[in-house]
């Protein structure tokens, strides 16, 4: 029979295990899927290709920024192995409420765009994990935001980023990528 | 049926013709210069602002030629006018590319046109990816 202090050493191993610094949480995780309201569900398998924008048009360029992903998706034919992905915060927490241009693009796009919203928080606590960010004014309402789309593993860790207007160089390295993880699946898997 | 004198492969037939085709050259290039001059002048015309706003929201860098375009030709046309054919104009190339993500362009590469198109080789126009530590270790880079 186990005995009590046996019983907590391997309580708190598993604690460690479960909380250790060597692995930490998706960036994605804990963000709410705006199709269910719920929390979004990762498949395990698939990259992410992530956007961090608002629902409103902070730049000229914002459109051509999804495009570029629809682009990447459409030349790759990648739905089974990427998930698109679109970081928005709330239309309340950006400056212009009114303005929901880029959230209805998403919208209307024949792409399946994976939108993902939450707390102000922790949409900059994302966006930090891979060196994005939003920006806010005085009064903590977002004005702006990374213009860069970023390309991350199964299992959270940042591959690359690269200027999200124009997808030149990023398909073929997101070929080589893809086929390098499943020679280094240690890398790039949970 | 007797051929006319006018019929068809006469000179006159030819002539008109040409003259048809002439007339259909000019009306062209008549409506084109009145437009033309209407847009350099400032004059509002509703006609173009269709073709200019379709062009503003589909050709990126159209709305920093028309921001740029004026001063730089006018510069261009001063100089043709002295009997020197845009040299000269280059300072404000600068200008024309600010905001263009040309970083590679900065003010002391401004100060000399030779340094200035170094900066505008394909390589700083299509930008590179950035590879995370991860990325270049499952392309055995690292």
């Amino acid at each position: 029979m186990m005995e009590r202090r046996e019983f907590l050493f391997m309580m708190a191993a598993q604690g460690w295990g479960l909380f250790s610094p060597t692995k930490p949480a998706h960036l994605l995780d804990g963000l709410t899927d705006i199709s269910t309201g719920r929390d979004y569900v990762r498949d395990p398998k698939k990259f992410s290709l992530i956007l961090f924008i608002t629902a409103q048009r902070s730049y000229l360029s914002c459109d051509s920024a999804l495009l570029s992903v629809r682009q990447v998706m459409r030349t790759m034919t990648a739905e089974k192995v990427i998930d698109p992905v679109v970081v928005m915060p709330k239309i309340s927490d950006q400056a212009s409420s009114s303005d929901r241009r880029n959230l209805n693009l998403a919208l209307q796009m024949a792409l399946p765009f994976t939108i993902l919203s939450g707390d102000l928080a922790k949409m900059q606590s994302a966006a930090q994990k891979v060196g994005a960010y939003f920006e806010t004014n005085s009064e903590g309402k977002v004005t702006g935001h990374s213009q860069k789309m970023f390309f991350i593993a199964p299992n959270g860790k940042k591959l690359a980023e690269h200027d999200a207007e124009e997808v030149f160089n990023f398909i073929p390295l997101a070929q080589r990528l893809i086929m390098g993880c499943a020679s280094k699946r240690d890398l790039c898997f949970e | 049926m007797a051929d006319s004198p006018a019929g068809n492969g006469s000179l006159s037939s030819t002539f008109k013709k040409a003259h048809h085709w002439s007339m259909v050259l000019m009306a062209f290039s008549m409506a084109g210069s009145i437009m033309a001059g209407l847009a350099i002048a400032g004059v509002p015309y509703a006609g173009l602002d269709g073709v200019i706003a379709y062009a503003k929201m589909h050709v990126s860098g159209i709305p920093d030629l028309f921001t740029y375009g004026p001063d730089f030709l006018s510069t261009a046309f001063e100089q043709a006018s002295n009997g020197v054919w845009y040299t000269g104009a280059a300072p404000s190339a600068a200008a024309i590319h600010a905001g263009h993500g040309m970083a590679s362009v900065t003010a002391a590469a401004a100060s000399s046109e030779l340094a200035m198109h170094a900066g505008h080789t394909m390589a700083s126009v299509v930008s590179e990816p950035v590879l995370s530590d991860t990325a270049k270790n499952v392309l055995g880079l690292k």
